[in-house]
């Protein structure tokens, strides 16, 4: 998934933080990066779990 | 015993000294902060030293010693904790400008443990910035491996693995999101466990992932790492995650041997091209010792495996930079760099890509507990590589494979354990040919601790890496 700068400034906002002018590049290359490695869950068959925060102490989840 | 000897001791052997009365609390205690005094300009391992407050304590275990009370099973064992852990009237930073002042008004469970143990602070360790791992410029200097000065000694528990390699204190504790004390551990060759994650209580740990965030006793030897478990383990009503299970004595079986327990090699973590060449031989010799030990040895596949450095990084960070917010709504310019730009990406995260994250680490789960039906101990380096250089650490990604490979990937072997809440101890597994530690990884299943302390015990009586003593260390 590529992202450009405009597109992290906007979320930034959204978001409601502040990004510096000067490290706006480092940022939008970060979460290019993040993006683009969690972008190859998506062939995962997860249609059929639940997501959990804790797992139980015993058994399967 | 001179102070050099007795700072080499281990934890316990440390506490049978005492109790035979062959050293005193107070002896204890002074030689390791003599040797803090002229060696932790170089190695930047403490924060905060509490000289005055350590000898006092040491004075009144040595004086109840003296009345024939017994102060608990780390009577006068003198222990330092990354500074992540808060201690009553002592400055807890977390390695931020942003807690430069904290002092907390209470202990953290952990603490009060070590306390009630007998053990002696000596003071409060080194840690990246928030326990997050990628500071550039740590306020409070920058930790070096004793191995290798140039080196990192891993992160984000950084402080606890070099304290414990250059001898400067006898056991330390690390915390563990992600690796963050299993990676110092593998790094600067000591010991360093990940428990189950309800295990034990994280009440005062300042948290970097609530659902991830373990304590990680951090110690010289697998018998040490086994005590402190005991110690600090059990139900904790200011922390309702923490388990009821009772906590058995984790030393008692610790002597039984592997033969028959079965062990298995992640192949998704070992057949990989990235990884270092004598970190490989290294786990392929472990697997040989493991099986003239008597164990059954195989090879396992957790498919997912490779990914948990993504998923890993998906929830955390994201989950970290939720709990960050007000910090970087309100104080950004006192985060570290690296800090700061890592939990801003992070806040950007969509929730579907969140949530896609949240259910593959279910998935993963179920890799696990099924392989852990057919295995008792899973096998793997805790790191790909050796410690790296520090300037590598903090190099710009130049494109999205190195990005992979030096963020994501290393994350993975760690991060399995953490993701799915499962045990994990990284040992003294080997050393590169140009002398860095490797880690030799062991998981298992849930609250399986004594298993996972058989195991580790057995290899390290088997093998002599853990006796070994950084050149620059023991020629200090």
């Amino acid at each position: 998934m590529a992202v450009d700068k405009n597109t992290v400034g906007e979320l930034a906002k959204l978001a409601g933080i502040q990004i510096a002018d000067d490290e706006l590049d480092e940022v939008t290359s970060r979460f290019s990066s993040l993006m683009q490695e969690l972008d190859r869950l998506k062939d995962l068959d997860l249609d059929n779990i639940l997501p959990v925060s804790i797992f139980p102490e015993e058994g399967e989840v | 015993m001179n102070s050099t000897e007795i700072a080499f001791l281990s934890a316990t052997e440390t506490a049978r000294a005492i109790k035979a009365k062959e050293i005193s609390p107070v002896d204890a205690v002074q030689a390791y902060l003599e040797r803090i005094d002229r060696m932790d300009s170089r190695l930047a391992a403490y924060i905060t030293v509490v000289r005055e407050e350590a000898l006092g304590n040491a004075q009144q275990v040595a004086d109840r010693l003296q009345r024939g009370e017994d102060p608990g099973v780390l009577a006068g064992v003198p222990i330092a904790v990354k500074d992540q852990y808060w201690t009553k009237g002592i400055l807890t930073t977390n390695g931020s400008n942003v807690y430069k002042d904290f002092v907390p008004t209470e202990d953290s469970t952990v603490i009060q443990r070590l306390r009630d143990a007998g053990s002696i602070l000596l003071g409060k360790l080194n840690l990246s910035e928030l326990a997050m791992g990628g500071t550039q410029n740590p306020p409070w200097g920058i930790p070096a491996n004793p191995w290798d000065f140039d080196c990192t000694p891993g992160e984000s528990s950084s402080g606890s693995g070099v304290a414990l390699a250059a001898h400067l204190c006898a056991a330390s504790m690390g915390e563990d999101t992600g690796g963050s004390g299993r990676g110092p551990a593998s790094y600067c060759g000591v010991v360093g466990l990940r428990p189950t994650f309800t295990r034990v209580s994280r009440f005062g740990m300042t948290h970097m992932c609530w659902f991830m965030d373990a304590a990680a006793p951090m110690t010289k030897t697998v018998e040490d790492c086994a005590v402190m478990l005991g110690v600090i383990a059990g139900y904790d009503e200011k922390d309702p995650y923490t388990s009821h299970k009772p906590v058995p004595d984790y030393t008692a079986k610790m002597r039984d041997g592997v033969k028959g327990l079965r062990v298995g090699l992640i192949k998704e973590l070992h057949y990989t091209p990235d990884m270092h060449p004598d970190v490989r031989s290294a786990i392929e010799a472990s697997l040989d010792t493991f099986r003239d030990l008597g164990a059954e040895v195989t090879e396992v596949s957790i498919p997912l495996a490779e990914l948990a450095g993504a998923i890993f990084v998906g929830v955390a960070d994201t989950e970290g930079a939720g709990a960050r917010d007000e910090i970087l709504r309100n104080q950004p310019g006192d985060l570290d760099q690296a800090s700061r730009t890592r939990l801003q990406s992070a806040a950007l995260v969509p929730a579907k890509v969140y949530n896609r994250a949240a259910k593959a680490r279910v998935l993963l789960r179920r890799q696990l507990m099924k392989v852990l039906g057919e295995v008792d101990i899973l096998v793997s380096p805790t790191s790909p590589y050796p410690a790296p250089k520090h300037t590598d650490l903090t190099a710009k990604f130049e494109n999205p494979e190195d990005v992979r490979t030096r963020f994501f990937f290393r994350r993975a072997y760690t991060g399995c354990y953490s993701l799915t809440a499962l045990p994990a101890i990284s040992i003294p597994g080997g050393f590169t040919a140009d002398g860095l530690p490797i880690g030799l990884q062991l998981g298992a299943g849930p609250f399986a601790e004594e298993t996972l302390f058989r195991a580790a015990y057995s290899y390290e009586q088997a093998t002599t890496w853990h006796t070994r003593i950084a050149p620059e260390i023991l020629n200090a």
